[in-house]
């Protein structure tokens, strides 16, 4: 059985949150989150994808940790995924899938379709 | 006629092109431009009122009928329903005095100010019938009478009625009217207070440890340090795009929108913050696009001339602004229009005016910026050596005018063609006509437009690499495509692969990819692509694609991804720009291997991706001068005139109207709650500061916590006393302060997967956003 740390200076961890409360010490209150801690992610496949396959396995209620609810940076992805890691069996993990950098993109929901291309139907479909 | 000045060779009288001499006379046109200029089309009550902006508080006080009736006007697009509704509420009081629909639009237009100039265009949509076309009775290119010649025969030779007409929205008094309630006037103070932010860091540290707005790159710190632009200037972005209204019928249709860099990032792309310019009906694409934007720039180089005067409700007095444009952003085949370039395909063809020069295939027309030298190859014009990717250019204004000079001195169409293609621009800039220090001009006011770069344009080349239906050019043989791999049965498992994505990205992630295998060639949106490329695709191809190509495609991954962000530090832009240049290269040696077949794999697209970090330090977060505010600006016009008779027309209408409500809402904040709930916290909530609130559900009773729960809490509290058991009053949900919502286990898995959208994984650190 794992067991939690509490988190380092630079540290990113995934969890998955089971709920939010908030604790009275004292005369304070402490607002804090209850969650899962996914695995650290898997080096192989880290080092492969520079970094952008961030695939943990799910830990469950072995990995359990309250922490400050201010630590949470994002609501993120985690989709799960079944690798085979260098001819090793394949099992269940999770690959993390955060929301690109794009409010600019998302203040509106529809889309409309783009006039793209140039008239002799060249492969491009929109121009750089 | 020192080199590189291009002013008065706009005096010449040696110009020898025909499109050429067009060019320069919309230029020469602009250069001459003055607010009252009849020409132009402003009412004298219009004219007046930018001239003399009231002093006056905004109306903030209308009596309650007449609020009732702009309420009505707001709330419903069209007048059938804002009779219906008047009807149904004089029913109600009989004697309400309530206002036509005509009435009350002119009171919005009144306390607005804000009104559309009319002109004349070609039937066809070849040209407007403004500049050097003002006089014309035919289109110059088509031959097509701009009015109606029946009705004129019919009339006796009285009434000239025009075909088409479109309209142009003038920028001033939408500015003017943004700064009349102190509400709006103080978020447009952003930049006065961010520049100063801005130059206090650079005095005090020497550089910015991260950039997060066009403000922070060093182009827009340069002009604010040499005072082109002034604490009291307004500063502009342009961004223009084609469009297709309706899927399924040919409604193209072209906007152009003003952002005001004035604003924060965090208002200025809002709808309501976004200032429409002027719409070009189709459905024909414009031959002459120049000639379309003549009166909206005619207008803006009036008061950049001129100075605008505004009525600043937070400084209680009127200020005289410049009006600077430092950007202009356009997709790929509207770019080329604006900024006179060649295009993408052209032998010099970055947009950005780096002057790289490109190489083609043998029977080919297209350039392409491939680095390597292909083997056994020597089409001529193209055999210079090995480009190094480290070692591009960077756009210079120094270059571009001593090359405008010559392509504009050609002495005949076949050494001008020979001009063209050696020097990459086409013909002047009609923005060549803004007031020099009241730009960034060309090469430099030239943006990048990640949207398509990233999202369509990356995507399109990779996918159709993959997938092996990138054109192959005899002797190349598909069979010895190695990467081509998204085939068949894995092509098929690959794409149910990514519709089974949905029920694990939460909704805050908007539109998750469909389908990648069904949807791909009907209308998977640039969103979808984004998220497939960029998000899922580590995840799906690791496995499928060969080693070396996922490694590669990582790259490019780990590039865009920091590309993307809206804050983006001086080590972001390091690392980017070390994945993007070893993306680039390794993708010429993995995929084109130097065949000169294969030339055509390197798209414009890997050019323009290099440039990228440079980018962010010259003009910020590409982000922030990206083709999605329009995108947006387009799709929700686009959703508002639906089934529409005249859409063009209709469109038109629907701009102007949107533009007076925002303005009407920037002068009378409070008519902004219309029809929300307004902006308080939701019943039950509570505000922990700092941008998180809990949200309900709330249990109502302490509930006890299981053991593994409890012994979390004693590792989190390792004084809380031994007791036999702990209980919480548990909440179900958190908004945090990027204004995504996270859930809970606890409420979440109380639906089946089929029907959520995970929202419960968490990214957590100690270091405070």
């Amino acid at each position: 059985m794992s067991h939690p740390q509490i988190l380092l200076d630079d540290e990113i961890r995934i969890g998955e949150v089971l709920f939010f409360t908030v604790l009275c010490l004292g005369d304070s209150e402490v607002p804090v989150v209850l969650i899962s801690l996914f695995s650290q992610p898997d080096p192989t496949l880290l080092r492969i994808s520079v970094n952008t396959l961030w695939s943990c396995e799910y830990q469950g209620d072995s990995a359990l940790a309250f922490i400050d609810v201010k630590h949470i940076q994002a609501v993120v992805a985690m989709v799960p995924h079944a690798p085979a890691i260098e001819g090793q069996e394949a099992r269940q993990r999770f690959f993390l899938v955060e929301k690109p950098g794009l409010d600019v993109a998302v203040l509106a929901g529809a889309e409309e379709d783009f006039i793209g291309g140039d008239p002799d139907g060249h492969p491009e479909p929109t121009a750089v | 006629m020192p080199p590189g000045d291009v002013e008065d060779l706009w005096l010449q009288d040696t110009i020898h092109c025909d499109n050429l001499r067009t060019a320069v006379e919309f230029v020469k046109g602009l250069q001459g431009a003055t607010l009252d200029d009849p020409s132009l089309g402003m009412s004298d009550g219009a004219l007046h009122r930018l001239q003399n902006p009231p002093h006056e508080q905004s109306p903030r006080v209308v009596d309650k009928v007449t609020r009732l009736a702009i309420d009505l006007f707001l709330g419903n697009p069209s007048e059938a329903t804002y009779e219906t509704n008047c009807r149904a509420i004089l029913r109600f009081q009989p004697d309400l005095d309530l206002m036509s629909y005509y009435k009350v639009k002119s009171l919005v237009a009144n306390l607005t100010g804000i009104e559309s100039v009319i002109h004349h265009m070609c039937v066809k949509s070849c040209i407007a019938y403004t500049g050097p076309f003002v006089d014309l009775d035919a289109c110059p290119l088509c031959s097509e009478l701009w009015y109606d010649q029946f009705r004129l025969e019919s009339s006796s030779g009285l009434e000239k009625v025009p075909h088409q007409e479109f309209h142009t929205i003038p920028i001033g008094p939408q500015l003017q009217a943004l700064y009349r309630s102190p509400e709006s006037a103080s978020h447009a103070h952003y930049l006065r207070s961010e520049s100063h932010r801005v130059h206090a860091e650079l005095d005090h540290a020497g550089s910015l440890d991260q950039y997060s707005d066009v403000l922070h790159g060093t182009d827009l710190i340069k002009a604010f340090e040499d005072g082109r632009i002034d604490e009291n200037d307004i500063v502009l972005m342009f961004s223009i795009n084609g469009a297709q209204l309706y899927a399924k019928k040919a409604s193209a249709c072209w906007i152009y929108i003003w952002v005001l860099l004035n604003l924060s990032p965090a208002e200025r792309y809002k709808k309501k913050r976004v200032f429409i310019g002027g719409f070009i009906p189709g459905p024909n694409n414009p031959k002459n696009i120049d000639s379309f934007l003549f009166p909206g720039l005619q207008h803006l180089v009036a008061l950049q001339k001129e100075w605008l005067r505004i009525w600043d409700a937070v400084l209680q007095r009127e200020v005289e602004s410049k009006v600077f444009l430092a950007l202009i952003t356009a997709d790929g085949p509207s770019m080329m229009h604006v900024t006179g370039m060649v295009g993408y395909h052209g032998k010099h063809g970055c947009r950005l005016y780096c002057g790289m020069q490109g190489r083609r295939e043998h029977h080919g027309t297209h350039y392409f910026p491939a680095l390597l030298k292909p083997l056994n190859y020597n089409v001529s014009g193209c055999t210079h050596g090995d480009i190094d990717v480290k070692n591009l250019l960077v756009p210079s204004r120094k270059r571009y005018h001593e090359n405008l000079r010559i392509v504009i001195l050609s002495s005949n169409n076949s050494q001008y063609r020979t001009r063209c293609l050696e020097t990459g621009i086409s013909k002047p800039s009609i923005f060549s006509g803004l007031d020099p220090s009241s730009t960034l001009r060309l090469p430099h006011s030239a943006g990048s437009d990640i949207m398509h770069l990233a999202a369509l344009n990356l995507t399109d080349l990779m996918i159709s690499l993959w997938r092996g239906t990138i054109d192959c050019t005899r002797p190349d043989d598909k069979s010895t495509w190695d990467w081509a791999v998204l085939r068949g049965d894995v092509w098929q498992d690959h794409g149910r692969a990514v519709a089974a994505a949905l029920h694990y990205l939460p909704s805050s992630f908007d539109r998750p990819p469909h389908n990648i295998a069904d949807k791909l060639t009907s209308g998977y949106k640039a969103w979808e692509f984004l998220l497939y490329l960029y998000g899922l695709g580590p995840g799906l191809l690791y496995g499928i694609l060969p080693d070396r190509f996922f490694t590669n495609y990582c790259k490019l991954v780990l590039g865009i991804r920091l590309m993307n962000q809206h804050r983006i530090s001086e080590a972001n832009v390091r690392d980017a720009h070390r994945a993007l240049l070893s993306f680039a290269q390794e993708f010429e040696l993995f995929y084109y291997q130097r065949l000169p077949t294969r030339i055509h794999f390197v798209r414009p697209c890997m050019h323009l991706l290099v440039h990228l970090p440079h980018e962010v330090l010259r003009i910020g977060p590409p982000i922030c001068s990206s083709q999605w505010t329009l995108k947006h600006t387009i799709g929700n016009l686009g959703e508002e005139i639906k089934q529409h008779s005249n859409p063009f027309a209709n469109l038109s209408q629907r701009g102007i109207r949107r533009t007076r409500a925002n303005a009407l809402m920037a002068i009378i904040p409070d008519l902004e709650g219309n029809g929300s709930s307004g902006g308080g916290l939701p019943c039950g909530s509570k505000d922990l500061q700092n941008g998180y609130i809990l949200l309900c559900a709330r249990d109502k009773h302490p509930k006890s916590l299981r053991e593994c729960e409890a012994e979390a809490l004693r590792r989190f509290l390792p004084t809380l006393p031994e007791t036999d058991g702990f209980s919480v009053r548990r909440w179900a949900r958190l908004r945090i302060p990027t204004g995504q919502i996270c859930y809970t286990t606890w409420k979440e898995l109380w639906k089946s997967l089929e029907k959520r959208r995970t929202a419960r994984m968490v990214k957590v650190g100690l270091c405070l956003l």
